[in-house]
């Protein structure tokens, strides 16, 4: 029924970068994580840690601590500045330069008024948050080496700061350092290597927990100055701690070079409780490479580090056992496709954060090649990193998008390869976040700051603006991340990250419908080529099928969700992040995630409740006859991993785009090197 | 006079510290000779000596150290030079037919600001890299593991031929050389189809 030629491609040497920082808002529930490259994503810990947004990095940026103050987002990086984020637009709204070289920490007060950062420059700088910027207040008094981390007290009265061999506690208001904590060495050979404080924190009581790069944590009662309690738990660095402050201050978690996170409770050994003590409790070993940052929840440790993947271990005194809640989360990709395929012309285009690489696929007839996959050029970009980018249809238009600006290039296709760039584009396209070619290749659509749709005209000789597309006027929405256009040119379909899908009839350049808002945020969408439905899939991996024609769901859609989806379905932990089509058979609906791909096939009954949902297997080793009566609709592929896109191409062959987790592996930093027995 | 020969022959004994030892005993009946000590005048003579030291490595120091500075704003001075605005326009939009692969960058001038970055990096780097860090290879970690997993297995550089060599080589190569390579048994994309074409029991959905 299903037979299908397979393009196997490995050349994408897709790259992660390490998580430098993170910081958890627990007000909206949205966990911030900053990346080496500068790029800082967010996610959604209440839509199963959708990745929502992403603001692309830039060269240079270095930033070495995030922290949120409300709603607002703040980064402070080695090149010496301060950024707040524009979460709506998805780029730095403003930077401030600290004037004090480097700076490796920073943190906000409890009221949310004041920021303080560390510099290199051994100073702690105070700066006042106002309304739409920060402005400069004052230096603490500085100190004779850099300022590694540091904490505010609850009360905003007091400041800790780790720095090299030792632990000043400042008092905000006049700046002098009250107090020194003095922090021993490694022992043994390392005697005469400084000891760097690379995290501290401060709780209500005043007592201070540090963790350094000689492996320990301590405890120290911060109104005497005296050392509490030693924990050496590694033989290398304690990168990261972070306290459960928006708790009740009774859990620590400290991340090391080792790839543990440890976990300290303040709890008494009594049953009276009245002798309360920090005490070791959990070790956590879901990293290969250094943990280098760390978030608390309510529920859950989140850690992040050189190894570039996100963990989210819940803890299991805190969730049910055994359920969906509890189960141990790892985001290793992207939650959105960095792969364009061009369908007609065979092409893929590669999206990385500094580049474009633009490849074609090779051809056969029969069981001869003909032809081999081959590079066909590469686009530099420059310090601002790439935000999105799309291939028409045909191959003949590649464009991309910073936060600064927008780039169109028409490739031809003779016995050369010829690529120019169109340099006059309309003033319109600026600031764009998504892009997207009509499928005749003579439209480009581009999802704009005010949640607008710009529409122009791609011609071989030259770019004109035609429309823009709106809501309501004046009504303020969300930005767009999902983009996606119709086969006969007729329907434009935009999603946002409010969860609303738009549906644009592009022969009247006007608002036709928005599909009914479903609580999870779509991860992807596609319109059919010959029914002209829209296809969703959500976060919470829900799928729905809506008529664009009828504005109404389909008769499919609501069987399915009165069926309801198998639970094994449902429990998947990475996201759907590409729809394509079969142009020979319009039953089917070809998706995938990171682990499988799927042809769902509308034809088939939808497996029951008690059914096996990956049973490819089982059907094979059965006689034809028999398996029409176990068939069901969902036909799926775990061959194949870790997969970045799947397509099918015009000449109905498949593209599989993987990127094993090995090879991603190989090209980390050097972990540590653990010494176990009989090796 | 005694006096005034010792203090003499004192500051002559920066030149030569030996004469400085020998007191020479001048005839003067009325004048007892002032007491010094061996161990005083040697002390002091070493004091005088080593002062003279320090002062040479002092002024050695503050030279290099001006040299060094000298240099360093030399460096600053050359990376400053930049292209005129207009040239790099004209790059920037220049067309071209290719018959190779090319690639158009933007240089920026790098700072202060960039260099006191840079010795920050290095900081992180030599703390967490630098010697002493016990540090080993992904190789080793993933060989590790398949060794002692569930299902062992052989160390990765056996299990991978292509460990780590291929992918930064493939981007500088022509496309005859990448056909070349592409026929050896790595490639993926090729050998499997072919691999596919033959088994073809993968993707038939029943």
């Amino acid at each position: 029924m299903g037979e299908f030629k397979v393009h196997r491609v490995r050349f994408f040497d897709y790259m992660p970068s390490a998580i430098r920082t993170m910081a958890f808002n627990s007000q909206t529930e949205r966990l911030a994580v900053a990346r080496a490259d500068g790029a800082v994503e967010i996610f959604n810990f209440n839509d199963n840690f959708f990745q929502e947004k992403v603001i692309p990095g830039q060269d240079g940026r270095a930033t070495e601590a995030l922290c949120w103050v409300g709603h607002r987002l703040f980064s402070a990086g080695l090149n010496g500045e301060i950024t707040e984020y524009d979460l709506e637009n998805l780029r730095p709204q403003y930077t401030v330069d600290a004037y004090g070289g480097p700076i490796w920490t920073i943190s906000s007060n409890s009221q949310g008024t004041q920021l303080a950062v560390g510099c290199e420059d051994g100073t702690v700088k105070i700066f006042a948050i106002l309304e739409e910027r920060i402005q400069f207040q004052r230096n603490l008094n500085r100190h004779k080496g850099r300022i590694i981390s540091l904490c505010w007290h609850p009360s905003s009265a007091q400041i800790a700061a780790g720095m090299t061999d030792m632990i000043k506690i400042f008092d905000a208001e006049t700046g002098h350092a009250t107090r020194r904590l003095l922090v021993d060495r490694a022992m043994g050979a390392s005697k005469n290597k400084e000891v760097v404080v690379w995290s501290v924190g401060y709780l209500s009581d005043h007592t201070i927990i540090s963790g350094d790069s000689a492996g320990k944590v301590q405890i120290w009662n911060g109104l005497t100055g005296t050392l509490v309690r030693t924990y050496l738990v590694t033989k290398w660095d304690v990168l990261s701690l972070v306290i459960n402050a928006s708790q009740d201050e009774s859990s620590v978690i400290a991340g090391t070079s080792e790839g543990t996170v440890i976990q300290f409770q303040f709890i008494s050994s009594t049953v009276d409780q009245h002798d309360k003590e920090w005490v070791r409790t959990r070790t956590f070993r879901n990293h290969s490479h250094d943990v280098s940052a760390l978030a608390h929840t309510d529920t859950a440790v989140v850690s992040g580090g050189m190894d570039t993947q996100l963990v989210v271990r819940p803890l299991l005194d805190k969730v049910e056992k055994n359920t969906q809640e509890s189960a141990l989360r790892k985001i290793a990709f992207p939650h959105r496709s960095l792969v364009g395929c061009a369908k007609k012309a065979g092409l893929l285009l590669f999206q990385f954060p500094d580049r474009l690489e633009l490849w074609k696929l090779g051809e056969s007839e029969g069981h001869v090649c003909l032809m081999y996959p081959y590079f066909v050029c590469r686009f530099l970009q420059g310090e601002d990193h790439i935000c999105c980018s799309a291939l028409s249809a045909c191959g003949g238009w590649l464009a991309y998008s910073t936060v600064s600006s927008v780039r169109l290039y028409r490739i031809q296709y003779n016995n050369t390869i010829s690529i120019n760039k169109v340099s006059k584009l309309p003033k319109e396209l600026r600031s764009v976040h998504q892009l997207c070619f009509s499928s005749d290749s003579s439209k480009l659509f581009a999802s704009s700051c005010q949640s607008s749709v710009i529409v122009v005209a791609v011609s071989q000789q030259e770019c004109r603006y035609l429309h823009t597309l709106k809501h309501k006027t004046g009504e303020w929405k969300a930005r767009m991340h999902l983009l996606c256009a119709s086969d006969d040119g007729k329907w434009l379909a935009t999603a946002n990250t409010d969860c609303e899908i738009h549906i644009y009839n592009l022969h009247k350049m006007k608002l036709h419908c928005m599909v009914p808002v479903y609580n999870s945020c779509p991860t992807t969408i596609a319109i059919h080529p010959v029914t002209n439905n829209l296809i969703s899939v959500h976060a919470d991996q829900q799928i729905f099928e809506f008529s664009l024609v009828q504005k109404e769901y389909t008769q499919w859609s609501r069987r399915l969700q009165a069926q309801g989806l198998l639970s094994l379905w449902l429990e998947r932990d990475t996201p759907i992040t590409h729809i394509t089509f079969n142009p020979k058979n319009p039953d089917h609906i070809i998706l995938h995630d990171t682990y499988m791909f799927c042809i769902i096939d509308q034809s088939l009954p939808f497996p029951e409740l008690n059914a096996v949902l990956w049973n490819q297997m089982t059907l094979k080793s059965l006689p034809v006859s028999q398996r029409i009566g176990q068939s069901h609709a969902f036909k799926i592929c775990k061959s194949f991993q870790h997969l970045m896109c799947v397509s099918l191409l015009e000449d109905l062959s498949l593209v599989v785009v993987e990127r094993p987790l090995l090879d991603i592996m190989s090209q980390l930093p050097a972990p540590v090197r653990q010494k176990k027995f009989a090796t | 006079e005694t006096a005034a020969r010792l203090s003499s022959s004192k500051t002559a004994g920066i030149e030569k510290p030996a004469e400085s030892f020998t007191l020479s005993l001048e005839s003067s009946d009325d004048e007892a000779p002032e007491e010094v000590t061996f161990e005083d005048s040697k002390a002091a003579a070493l004091r005088s000596m080593k002062q003279a030291l320090d002062t040479a490595r002092r002024e050695k120091q503050l030279l290099k150290e001006k040299r060094r500075k000298r240099q360093e704003l030399f460096q600053e001075q050359k990376k400053r030079k930049l292209l005129s605005a207009d040239v790099l326009e004209e790059i920037d939009s220049a067309s071209s037919n290719l018959k190779g692969k090319y690639t158009v960058t933007t240089v920026k001038e790098r700072t202060l600001a960039s260099f006191q970055q840079q010795v920050a990096e290095e900081f992180i780097r030599s703390r967490l890299y630098g010697p002493g860090t016990c540090r080993t290879t992904n190789n080793e970690m993933l060989s590790l593991q398949n060794k002692k997993g569930w299902n062992k297995s052989a160390a990765v550089q056996f299990v991978k031929k292509d460990w780590g060599t291929f992918r930064t080589s493939l981007r500088l190569m022509t496309r005859g050389s990448l056909l070349q390579l592409l026929q050896s048994s790595w490639c993926n994309v090729s050998s499997k189809d072919k691999k596919l074409k033959k088994e073809k029991k993968d993707f038939i959905f029943s």
